[in-house]
C-alpha cells in the first residue's frame, strides 16, 4: 500500500502551553535507573496510549491521535496505520498483525503486501455500545493463553440521559464491565463495577487483573483481579445485569452494593502513590531490570512516576504491597511495556488531565545500569505480622521498635469522589527482628482483615549508610495467614 | 504552526490555465454595487467553490488561507484592494495572481461574493471604564470613570486592550449577522452578571447555556450592537461567538484564539484518507473517507451503509483531540446527506443483516461485511467534480433483489439499474455486481 498523502496542518502548536515547563522534580530515584527520552517523530501529535515490543526490540505504539508507529533497532519510525479513533491500547500477535483497542473498536491492522503499512482494518469486536462520549474510553487487549482477548471499557461522563449516582455513567451496553472475546471472535462481558479501568495486564502465571481510578464509588485507585461474575462497586454497570432494574440501581445504598462487592487485591492511596493509574506489567526480565524480578510495574498518569504492587496469596486470595519506585517522567506515564532487553518503556500523555511533568506527551525508557539500589524490596505477610525485605543488607545496630512505624487505615464504600484514608491509627510494633538473610526485617504486630498497613521506613539504614527513596509502603491485607 | 505533509496540488489545477491579460482596476463604488447584484453574487460563488475554497474554507473561514468573513484584511480591506490581492495574488505565499486564469469580471464577482458573506463587527469602537473587583451593576459601572477609548480596526473585540486583572469594556459597532434563522450573541467562559448585551438600544436577555456559557438573541441583519463586559474574575474569558444552527464566527480575539488552538485541519490530495473521530450529525463509529475529489463520505459499521456524505472541505479533527476530546469533528464542507441508515442496500427489500468484518485502506477503499454464507463488499472510487463511484459486489444472494436507498439530496447514476421511488433499483443480470455514481442531486 502506498502511504497516505494528506495534507495536515496544525493551525497552533496544541502542546505550546507545555513546552517550557519542567519536568517533574524527582522524589523518588533508586539508585542504578535512568530516564532517557525516546525521540519521537516531528511534528506529530505522539501520546503514547498503547505500547508492546517485539521479542527483536522493535517498538509499536499506539496514539491518542489515532495512529499506530513502529520504532526498529537503529531505524527511524514509520507509521503503519493511521485515522483510528483514540486507541487506549495495543497488542502485537505471532503472526506479525497489531490488534488495537481503539473507542468504537477492537482492531485488528494486517500488512498483505509487506510494505511496512496496514492494507486491511478488520473488526475484531464491537459487542459493546459505544455513545460517542469522550470518557467512553476502550483498554486493552491482553491475551490469555486460551487466545481469549480481554479488555475493559470506561464509564461516562456526562453523556445525556445516561445512569449516573455520581460523576460518572453509563447509557447502557457493557459499559463499566470487563470482556473477553474468543478466538472465533464471540465477545462476552463478564465482570463489572469498574469506573475508569484505564490498565488491563496478564500475569505470567495467566491471571488478569485491571487497575481502576479513583472517583465517585472508588475511594482511592486499585487493582482487582478480573474473573467472571465478580461486581467490582460502581453500581452504574449494573444496569446491564439482567438481574438488576435501573430503579434499582438508582435507590440502592452503599450499604446494599457492598453486599457483594468484590474487595480489591490492593488499594492504590491517591496522590501518594497515584491519581490515575495506567497498566499492570510484570518484570519477567529475570533481573535485568535489577532486583524487583517478578513485582509489578505501574505508571501514573498524574504524577508522571512509576510505582510497584508485590502480590501475595493467602488462603487462594490476592494481596499486596504497593511502593513508589521512580518518578520524573516528563509528561503522564500511563503505558508500560519492558522489552527483552530489560528496559522498561513508558508511554505518556497529559492531553485533558495534567500531569506533574509539563509536556503533553512522550515516551521515554527506564534503564538499570546494574548497580544496587537501597529500597524497600517486599512486604510479606505473616501470621504474626509483616517480613519487610530490604534490596541491600542492613545495620543490625540501627534495628528497634522504632525502627519501622507501622500504622493501619481502611477505605471506605461511598459514592463520594474519593475517599480519605479512614480509621487511620498507628499500631504498636511488638519486636523487630533482622532475619538471617540480613536484608529482611521481621515485625510483630496487630493483624486485622480488610484494613490497609502502613509502613514508613526511613530509620531504616543500610550496611553502608544508605536511606531508602521510596520509604512509605502500604500493605493491603484481605487475608490472614493461618498460624 | 505545525505543519505536516504540504501539497499545494489544487493550486497547479488553477496554475496551468495561466494567461496574460489586460487590466483595468475596478472602483469601490462599482463593487460595492455588485455586492446587491444576487446574479453577480451567485456567479462569483460559483468560482470561490471551484477556486478558492481549498485555501479559505468552504463557509470563508479560512484553513491555509485567511478568513475572508471577518474585518480583518492584512491587504487592505475596502473592495478594490480585495480585488487587488485576487488579481495578483501572492505567488510567494501559494496564492496565484488569478488574472492568469479569470477575466476581470469574473473577479469582480467574487469580490461581490466575499462582500456579501461578511459577519462580525463593522467600525467597532470601544471604551474602558475603572471598575471594582465585585460584580456590579453594569449600567452603573459605564457612568464611571473613563480610563480610554478607541477602535479596534479588524472588528474583534479585544479584551486585553485595557490590561488590568479588573475592568469595564464597552464595545460597540454595526454587527452584521447572517441574514437567516435565529442567530445568537454566544459568550463563553464568562460569570453570571458579567456581561450585558443591547441590539439597537435594547437590552437582550440573558439565556444560560452552560456553567460559564450564555447567549444572547441578536437579530439576523445588520443592528447596532453594544456589549458591556465587567471583568471581575481572573478566570473570566469572555470568548464572543456569533451562532445560529451552527457557529458563523468569532467575534472577540478570545474566542478566535481559543478557535485557532483547536484547528487540525484534514484534506485528502491524491489519496483517499479514512479517519474514524467523533463527528458533528453522524452517528458513533462511523468512519469517514475523504476523497481528493471533494465528495466524502461516512459509512458506519452497525447499518453497513453510507450515513454521510459532504462536498468540500474533509474534516477538522481539532475539537475532537483538544482537550478531553469531547467535542465533535466538524466536517469542511457542505452536508449532501446527513441520516441513518442512508444509502443502504436491499435485499428483497430488506436490509442484509451482515456483520460489518473489515475495511482496506488505499487508492479505493473497501468495506466489507458477510454473515456465514453471503458477503458484500463496497469499493468506493474518487470521481472528478465533487463525484464518488461505488462498485458494490454480493456473493451468495442467487437470485434476490438488490436495490439501493437513495435518499432526494442524492444524485445517483448507474448504467446497471434505475433510480425509481428513492432507490436504485439494479438490473436483474448485474445482482452480483454494479457501480452507483453519487453527487449533490440537481448539480
Amino acid at each position: 500500500m502506498r502511504s497516505l498523502q494528506a495534507i495536515l496542518v496544525l493551525l497552533a502548536a496544541l502542546s505550546a502551553v507545555s513546552f517550557f515547563q519542567l519536568y517533574a522534580q524527582k522524589d523518588y530515584d533508586p539508585a542504578g535507573y535512568s530516564i532517557s527520552a525516546i525521540k519521537t517523530p516531528d511534528g506529530v501529535l505522539f501520546a503514547v496510549t498503547g505500547l508492546d515490543v517485539e521479542p527483536d526490540g522493535t517498538v509499536w505504539v499506539a496514539t491518542r491521535l489515532g495512529e499506530v508507529w513502529r520504532l526498529e533497532k537503529g531505524r527511524d519510525w514509520t507509521r503503519f496505520a493511521a485515522g483510528l479513533h483514540e486507541p487506549a491500547g495495543l497488542l502485537i500477535e505471532d503472526d506479525g498483525s497489531i490488534v488495537v483497542a481503539q473507542k468504537p473498536e477492537l482492531t485488528r491492522f494486517v500488512d498483505l503486501d509487506g510494505d511496512g503499512q496496514a492494507d486491511e482494518y478488520r473488526h475484531v469486536a464491537s459487542g459493546f455500545e459505544f455513545h460517542d462520549n469522550y470518557h467512553e474510553y476502550h483498554f486493552g487487549p491482553v491475551k490469555d493463553a486460551r487466545g481469549y482477548y480481554h479488555g475493559t471499557l470506561n464509564l461516562d461522563h456526562n453523556a445525556p440521559g445516561n445512569l449516573s449516582l455520581g460523576a460518572m455513567g453509563s447509557l447502557g451496553g457493557f459499559r463499566g464491565w470487563a470482556y473477553r472475546v474468543s478466538p472465533e471472535g464471540t465477545f462476552e462481558a463478564y465482570a463489572m463495577g469498574l469506573r475508569s479501568p484505564a490498565g488491563i495486564g496478564i500475569s505470567p502465571e495467566g491471571d488478569i487483573f485491571c487497575i481502576d481510578n479513583q472517583g465517585d464509588w472508588v475511594a482511592t485507585s486499585k487493582m482487582h483481579l478480573l474473573e467472571p461474575g465478580r461486581f467490582f462497586g460502581h453500581p452504574v454497570s449494573l444496569r446491564d445485569d439482567p438481574g438488576f432494574a435501573v430503579e434499582e440501581i438508582r435507590s440502592g445504598s452503599e450499604e446494599y452494593f457492598d453486599r457483594f462487592r468484590e474487595k480489591p487485591v490492593v488499594w492504590i492511596p491517591n496522590v501518594e502513590v497515584a491519581n490515575s493509574p495506567g497498566n499492570p506489567v510484570w518484570d519477567t526480565t529475570e533481573g535485568k531490570f535489577g532486583p524487583f524480578a517478578g513485582q509489578i510495574f505501574v505508571g501514573d498518569q498524574t504524577q508522571s512516576r512509576v510505582f510497584r504492587i508485590s502480590l501475595q496469596k493467602v488462603n487462594g486470595v490476592y494481596q499486596g504491597m504497593v511502593v513508589n519506585f521512580l518518578d520524573g517522567f516528563r509528561s503522564g506515564a500511563i503505558r508500560l511495556c519492558f522489552d527483552p532487553f530489560g528496559v522498561l518503556w513508558v508511554g505518556q500523555t497529559a492531553r485533558g488531565w495534567n500531569a506533574k511533568g509539563g509536556e503533553l506527551y512522550g515516551l521515554e525508557k527506564v534503564t538499570w545500569d546494574g548497580s544496587v539500589p537501597f529500597e524497600i524490596h517486599d512486604i510479606k505477610l505473616t501470621d504474626t505480622g509483616f517480613n519487610i525485605s530490604f534490596t541491600e543488607s542492613l545495620d543490625q545496630t540501627q534495628i528497634n521498635l522504632d525502627t519501622i512505624l507501622v500504622s493501619r487505615y481502611h477505605y471506605p464504600y461511598t459514592r463520594e469522589y474519593g475517599a480519605p484514608k479512614t480509621d487511620l491509627e498507628s499500631v504498636p510494633v511488638q519486636s523487630a527482628q533482622l532475619l538471617v538473610d540480613g536484608k529482611t526485617i521481621s515485625v510483630k504486630a496487630d493483624l486485622q482483615v480488610d484494613k490497609v498497613y502502613e509502613f514508613e521506613v526511613s530509620g531504616v539504614r543500610s550496611l553502608n549508610g544508605r536511606r531508602v527513596t521510596a520509604s512509605r509502603a502500604h500493605y493491603t491485607l484481605n487475608q490472614l495467614v493461618a498460624p | 504552526m505545525t505543519v505536516h505533509f504540504i501539497k499545494a496540488s489544487s493550486l497547479l489545477v488553477v496554475m496551468t490555465l495561466a494567461g496574460s491579460m489586460l487590466w483595468a482596476e475596478m472602483d469601490d463604488v462599482t463593487l460595492l454595487a455588485l455586492r446587491e447584484d444576487p446574479i453577480a453574487v451567485s456567479s462569483g460563488r460559483e468560482i470561490y467553490k471551484t477556486a478558492c475554497f481549498s485555501c479559505h474554507g468552504h463557509r470563508l473561514e479560512g484553513g491555509t488561507g485567511f478568513d475572508l468573513r471577518d474585518g480583518e484584511w492584512i491587504h487592505g480591506g475596502d473592495p478594490s484592494s480585495i480585488l487587488k490581492s485576487i488579481v495578483k495574488g501572492f505567488p510567494e505565499k501559494g496564492m496565484v495572481a488569478f488574472e492568469t486564469v479569470y477575466d476581470e469580471s469574473t473577479l469582480a464577482n467574487v469580490v461581490a461574493y466575499v462582500l456579501s458573506e461578511q459577519v462580525g463587527f463593522q467600525d467597532l469602537r470601544y471604551r474602558v471604564y475603572r471598575a471594582p473587583a465585585e460584580p456590579s451593576n453594569l449600567e452603573t459601572l459605564v457612568q464611571g470613570l473613563l480610563t480610554v477609548e478607541g477602535r479596534l480596526p479588524n472588528g474583534y473585540a479585544d479584551t486585553s486592550v485595557p490590561g488590568e486583572d479588573t475592568f469595564v469594556m464597552v464595545f460597540e459597532g454595526e454587527m452584521i449577522a447572517p441574514d437567516s434563522g435565529e442567530v445568537h450573541l454566544l459568550v463563553s467562559q464568562v460569570f453570571e452578571n458579567e456581561i450585558s448585551v443591547f441590539v439597537d438600544g435594547r437590552k437582550s436577555p440573558a439565556e444560560t447555556i452552560g456553567p460559564r456559557d450564555f447567549r444572547f438573541p441578536i437579530k439576523n441583519e445588520a443592528q447596532n450592537l453594544r456589549i458591556i463586559y465587567h471583568k471581575s474574575d481572573e478566570r473570566s474569558r469572555a470568548r464572543m461567538f456569533l451562532v445560529g444552527n451552527e457557529l458563523y464566527a468569532p467575534i472577540s480575539i478570545s474566542a478566535r484564539k481559543h478557535l485557532a488552538a483547536t484547528n487540525f485541519l484534514i484534506q485528502p490530495v491524491d489519496q483517499p484518507i479514512i479517519v474514524r473521530r467523533k463527528i458533528e450529525r453522524l452517528p458513533p463509529r462511523s468512519i469517514a473517507v475523504g476523497n481528493p475529489s471533494g465528495l466524502h463520505f461516512a459509512y458506519n459499521p452497525v447499518t453497513n451503509s453510507i450515513v454521510g456524505l459532504w462536498e468540500g472541505g474533509f474534516l477538522n479533527i481539532g475539537p475532537n483531540i483538544s482537550g478531553r476530546g469531547k467535542d465533535a469533528s466538524r466536517i469542511l464542507g457542505e452536508w449532501i446527506l446527513q441520516k441513518s441508515p442512508g444509502i443502504q442496500l436491499l435485499v428483497d427489500s430488506e436490509p442484509f443483516a451482515g456483520a460489518f468484518q473489515k475495511y482496506v485502506v488505499g487508492d479505493q477503499p473497501r468495506f466489507e461485511y458477510s454473515d456465514e454464507k453471503r458477503r458484500i463488499s463496497i469499493t468506493s472510487i474518487s470521481k472528478d467534480s465533487n463525484r464518488v463511484e461505488l462498485l458494490y459486489e454480493l456473493e451468495g444472494f442467487g437470485r434476490k433483489r438488490i436495490a439501493l436507498t437513495i435518499p432526494g439530496s442524492v444524485e445517483a447514476e448507474s448504467e446497471q439499474g434505475a433510480v425509481l421511488l428513492g432507490r436504485l433499483v439494479v438490473d436483474r443480470k448485474h445482482r452480483q455486481q454494479f457501480r452507483v455514481t453519487l453527487s449533490r442531486s440537481g448539480k
